[in-house]
Order: C-alpha cells, then sequence, then structure tokens
C-alpha cells in the first residue's frame, strides 16, 4: 500500500516496543481528531482542519507505525466510532423498551 | 340387544341423547333404555361389558333398522381404543422427540457449536527453528491453534498476549496446552521472521509457516477466512484479513471447541478449564 505521506520512511520494525510506540502515538493523533471533532482522518473534507490543528500529531502517528497500518488505523477510527453509534442507539432502544414496559 | 344400548348410552354420555332420540322410533327400546338408566346405578356396567353381544347375530336381525344403534354401539370400544392409540403415539412421539432434542442440546453444549468439521485432517509445516510440524504433533496433548500474521497492527498481539496469560494461568494446576501460531502470510513470515516475532510473547508458542498452497490449505480445514495475495512485490506493505478465533483440538488432533475475542484474560481461562472438565467425563 503506497502511502504518499511515508516515503522515505525507514522499513518499520514489528517489535513490542515499536508496536507500543505505534500505539501511543496513535491515541495521541487520535485525541487531537477528537478535540477537533474529526472523525475520518481520511476525508479529504478534513484534510485542511487535521493540517492547521493536528500535523505534529499526524506525522508522529505516520513515523511510529507500519505504513501497512497507518491507513487500517485511520479507517478502523471510522468503524469504532459507527459501532459506538450503534452500540450506543441500542442501549438507548433497550433502555427505552424497559421503560415503557 | 337393550342392555348392549344401554352399555354405549351409558359409557359415552354425550352420545346418549342421541341414542334416545333416535330410540324413539322404536318405542319399546326407548323405554326399556331410559327405564335402566334410571335403575343402574353407572358404575356396575363395567362388569356387563364382557358379556355384550359384540358385531354378532343379534344386530344382523335387525340390520336395516338400528344400523344407527349399531355404530354407536361399536363407537364406544373403537374410540376408546381409537384414543389410546392415537394418544399413547403421540405420547411416544413426544417423548421420543424430547429426547432427541435434549441430546442434542447436550451435545451442543459440549461441543460448543454443533459437529463442524474444523482441522483433523493431515498438514505438513514447518516451525520457527526450520523443522517439519504436521498433523502428528498435535497428537497426545491439547492444542490452542490461532492463525494471525506478524505484521498484524493490533488484534493479534492483543490475542497473543492474552493467550500467553491463559497459559501461565492454565500451568497453575498443572494442565499443560501446547500454543500454536500458524501464519496466514507465508510470503513474509518465515521461520526467522515467526521465531523473532514469538519471542515478544510466551515461550511456548509454536510458529507455523509454510508454502503458499499449504498455508492455504491448512486455513482451509479450519474456515478460516484467508485473503493473503499470492503474489507480492518485493517490499510491498498489505494487511492480512482472517478469523480471529483460538481452536482448542484434543489429543486425537480433533477439534474440540472455539474462543473467540469475546473472552478476555479470565473466562478464556474458565472456559477451557469448563471445556476440558467436560471433555474429560465424555471421553
Amino acid at each position: 500500500m503506497w502511502n504518499p505521506f511515508s516515503s522515505g520512511k525507514q522499513e518499520f520494525e514489528n517489535t513490542r516496543e515499536n508496536r507500543k510506540q505505534c500505539w501511543e502515538s496513535r491515541d495521541l493523533y487520535f485525541q487531537c481528531l477528537d478535540s477537533i471533532d474529526v472523525i475520518s482522518p481520511l476525508d479529504p473534507k478534513n484534510k485542511d482542519k487535521i493540517k492547521r490543528a493536528c500535523q505534529q500529531q499526524e506525522k508522529q502517528f505516520e513515523q511510529d507505525c507500519a505504513n501497512s497500518w497507518i491507513r487500517y488505523f485511520k479507517e478502523k477510527r471510522v468503524t469504532d466510532y459507527r459501532n459506538d453509534l450503534i452500540n450506543k442507539k441500542i442501549q438507548e432502544e433497550e433502555l427505552q423498551a424497559a421503560v415503557t414496559k | 340387544m337393550f342392555n348392549s344400548l344401554k352399555l354405549s348410552t351409558r359409557s359415552i354420555g354425550l352420545l346418549a341423547r342421541t341414542t334416545r332420540t333416535k330410540a324413539t322410533t322404536l318405542p319399546l327400546a326407548a323405554v326399556s333404555s331410559r327405564r335402566l338408566m334410571q335403575t343402574r346405578p353407572p358404575l356396575l356396567q363395567q362388569s356387563h361389558l364382557s358379556r355384550r353381544p359384540v358385531g354378532g347375530s343379534e344386530s344382523q336381525g335387525s340390520s336395516g333398522r338400528t344400523r344407527r344403534f349399531e355404530n354407536i354401539e361399536f363407537n364406544a370400544p373403537v374410540s376408546i381404543a381409537f384414543f389410546l392409540v392415537v394418544g399413547g403415539l403421540s405420547y411416544a412421539i413426544f417423548e421420543y422427540q424430547k429426547r432427541k432434542l435434549d441430546a442434542e442440546q447436550a451435545q451442543e453444549s459440549r461441543k460448543g457449536y454443533g459437529t463442524p468439521q474444523i482441522g483433523g485432517q493431515p498438514f505438513a509445516l514447518t516451525d520457527q527453528d526450520g523443522q517439519p510440524f504436521t498433523d502428528k504433533d498435535l497428537l497426545g496433548k491439547f492444542s490452542l491453534v490461532y492463525f494471525g500474521f506478524s505484521h498484524c497492527p493490533d488484534i493479534c498481539p492483543d490475542e497473543l498476549d492474552k493467550l500467553g496469560i491463559w497459559l501461565d494461568e492454565l500451568a497453575k494446576d498443572g494442565t499443560a496446552i501446547q500454543p500454536v501460531f500458524v501464519t496466514c502470510d507465508p510470503a513474509r513470515d518465515s521461520p526467522e521472521v515467526l521465531k523473532q516475532y514469538l519471542a515478544d510473547f510466551h515461550e511456548g508458542i509454536v510458529g507455523v509457516t509454510g508454502s503458499y498452497a499449504d498455508i492455504k490449505q491448512m486455513c482451509k480445514q479450519y474456515r478460516v477466512y484467508f485473503s493473503t495475495p499470492e503474489h507480492v512485490k518485493p517490499g510491498q506493505e498489505y494487511l492480512v484479513d482472517h478469523s480471529i478465533f483460538f481452536y482448542l483440538m484434543d489429543p486425537q488432533g480433533q477439534f474440540v471447541t472455539i474462543l473467540g475475542r469475546n473472552l478476555d484474560e479470565v473466562t478464556g481461562v474458565e472456559k477451557i478449564r469448563e471445556t476440558l472438565r467436560e471433555y474429560r467425563r465424555s471421553h
């Protein structure tokens, strides 16, 4: 998977420390996205917004993670968000059903 | 004949009225039937059943007129027999089905997911030291087989850490289980790569790899969704989709149950212990 941001980056060495580093950078990056209300980092609409507020975190995240993981984590953020929404909705409906009973 | 008529009217209370209305065409029969009903206590009739004429010469004499009576007369035992037979049969079928269902359920709970054909077939792969690893290596001990790949971003490492905790916990009460990690990504996961990768996890885990075709076959055996591209350019990065289950195999190399991602450090151990208890009871 070719990634324009990561050209010239040395290959990711898959060790426990590096994985941990990658996940931490990912979490910081996603926290930043949370703070500017961006769900999908892959949506071109959000590109400028992310560049303004989270450029540093994005760079670090892409530096610390394997290339194939970068897109995976970005996509996963969106699906996780949707799953959360669905779960919340289901819970609310169950609560509603319990109340009306 | 009147005696028998009375018997039938008594024994089938509901039909008694019909019998009587029909009997008005035959005054004598009607009167005597009524008279007998008043004088005889109902319980006594049982003793007379044996003396009743059964479809014999009496009815033949008055066949034309008493056709109806005959039918009613013979309905009593026939219907009783009918109900007994039908009732008995339905009861027997019900019991049979219930027992069958119970047995199925018991089996289901023991096996978890019915009896799917998972594993249990020959395979010839290579472990992380370059030694052959075949179906024979699953014999004589319980094994937990997991499919993954070393370039897995987040799920496999989590699952392998979890597996390590299970193994330590199970070792406390002397339960030894052979952990096997089968790569779905043979192109990148050579024995050396696996060895290095698995060094980060529980020490007992056997890393297994092989040719693309052999790994594909292995995944097929275990019903593992396999999406690895066959021809990859050097240096090209990709991810592998795969199912996330641990397969618990028995000392005959046969599938016992699966353990999914929903099980955590504690519930996973509980499920394995319970499964092994149940397994030992039934083997």
